[in-house]
């Protein structure tokens, strides 16, 4: 808890970069692409863990860094499924499997599958597996993999069985990764153009999407603030605050005014950099500038919407009940 | 204030709206009470009111100001308007009208 809200890290992830896994070079590209982006943070205020492209974080190192060292109160664990540059993606689900169960009553699973690299009929199979052994609560999505590799989230016949089977399965959260190329992905294949069509046809189906968008931000918000059932993820935005605190206000602030406080979940993206309460501490005390107020219009941050964000809002989304009694915190699906 | 006063407000205060709507509703928008508390006015915004930009004009220069006329309202909220104090403050300004956090006025 951080001062009386509740805590929900909606991504954290169990990577796995080793060589031996790696199908195809490309995989190359994005371990560097990675470890070029986290040496421009700053090392001394921003902590790295230095050995995040070595190997799967070690599970009890995860649980230290989660709920001994900051206030994270639940957090989930999200499979990431880069079939073609991975052998089970970059982040498998059963690492991802094997860290929930390490903290039942703390962590969420999601799974993760894709329809080009397992086939439509492989990937409802493994979401079915997912949800029924594994327990899964959500599923992701990385619809651009390699040049040439994409599908869109409006395809009524490769998409569109996905969400039938993840809402037969009792899923109310589909996850999408946006906007932030992953090697030699194309920027194109990562627009958030697609949702709208999905988000129309399954309005009983709620939509996460990650990383703000990316590059695609302006058109991210453009969507999300007409599609009442599309959430927005913030992972990596408060992660930058250190580096770049006054674009992370405008971006913050863009999506607060035109999506509302509401829709927008508190995520880490950890553990590539591990001092998680960094990014709470961030959360639980910025507001928006009041210069971006009066010139933007931006609204202020309200206490409201701050403990929503913070957690509330991830919670509602997947459809899920939290609580915490003292030391103790439960979930359970409402 | 009592309940029967805040039905009253309320009906007045849709009567009072009644016109605005129609001209929202050539744009495809529309606007309606969500309701009426202590004299305060809950506003909700539909169709390409939702969405639209120009929505915190709308809502400043046309909604608030003419159910402010109304018997019994003392202010007008709409949730769905997100923009800062300072931009709805430069409207109302900018327009001569009502400013926000003006002083209640007593019966």
């Amino acid at each position: 808890m951080k001062n009386g809200m509740i805590v929900f890290d909606s991504v954290v992830h169990m990577t796995d970069h080793r060589a031996e896994f790696r199908v195809h070079d490309d995989g190359k590209i994005l371990t560097q692409r990675l470890r070029r982006m986290h040496a421009r943070s700053p090392k001394k205020a921003v902590p790295i863990n230095d050995s995040f492209t070595d190997g799967p974080p070690d599970i009890a190192w995860a649980n230290e860094v989660l709920w001994d060292k900051s206030d994270t109160d639940f957090a989930m664990a999200q499979t990431i499924p880069l079939f073609a540059l991975w052998r089970d993606g970059v982040s498998p689900a059963r690492t991802n499997h094997e860290l929930a169960q390490s903290n039942p009553d703390r962590f969420l699973f999601c799974g993760g599958v894709d329809p080009l690299y397992q086939g439509l009929r492989g990937a409802l199979d493994e979401m079915t597996r997912q949800v029924e052994e594994m327990g899964a609560v959500s599923i992701k999505f990385y619809q651009a993999q390699r040049p040439g590799h994409a599908w869109r989230a409006d395809d009524r016949k490769l998409a569109y069985p996905l969400y039938e089977k993840a809402m037969e399965l009792g899923i109310k959260l589909v996850q999408f990764h946006k906007g932030f190329p992953l090697a030699h992905a194309q920027i194109e294949d990562l627009h958030p153009g697609d949702l709208q069509l999905a988000a129309y046809d399954f309005p009983d189906l709620k939509f996460g999407v990650h990383h703000l968008g990316g590059v695609h931000f302006d058109d991210m918000i453009d969507v999300a603030e007409r599609f009442p059932n599309v959430y927005s993820i913030l992972s990596p935005l408060f992660n930058t605050y250190f580096q770049q605190p006054r674009r992370v206000y405008e971006m913050f602030g863009k999506a607060l005014y035109y999506i509302g406080d509401k829709r927008l979940c508190y995520g880490t993206d950890a553990f590539v950099h591990p001092n998680v309460q960094l990014y709470i501490d961030v959360l639980s005390t910025i507001q928006i500038p009041e210069d971006l107020q009066e010139g933007y219009g931006y609204p202020e941050l309200t206490d409201e919407g701050r403990a929503r964000i913070l957690g509330l809002n991830f919670a509602e989304a997947l459809g899920v009940e939290l609580s915490v009694e003292g030391d103790k915190r439960t979930w359970r699906r409402a | 204030m009592t309940e029967s006063t805040d039905d009253r407000t309320w009906q007045e205060a849709e009567q009072a709206l009644s016109s605005i709507r129609r001209r929202l509703g050539g744009h495809g928008g529309d606007v309606t009470i969500a309701d009426v508390q202590d004299g305060t006015v809950h506003v909700t915004f539909h169709a390409a009111c939702e969405h639209c930009p120009a929505q915190a004009l709308t809502y400043v220069s046309a909604v608030r100001e003419t159910l402010l006329q109304v018997p019994g309202v003392k202010e007008v909220r709409a949730p769905q308007v997100r923009d800062s104090r300072f931009a709805l403050d430069r409207i109302a300004s900018m327009l001569e009208l009502t400013p926000f956090n003006r002083p209640v006025q007593t019966p």
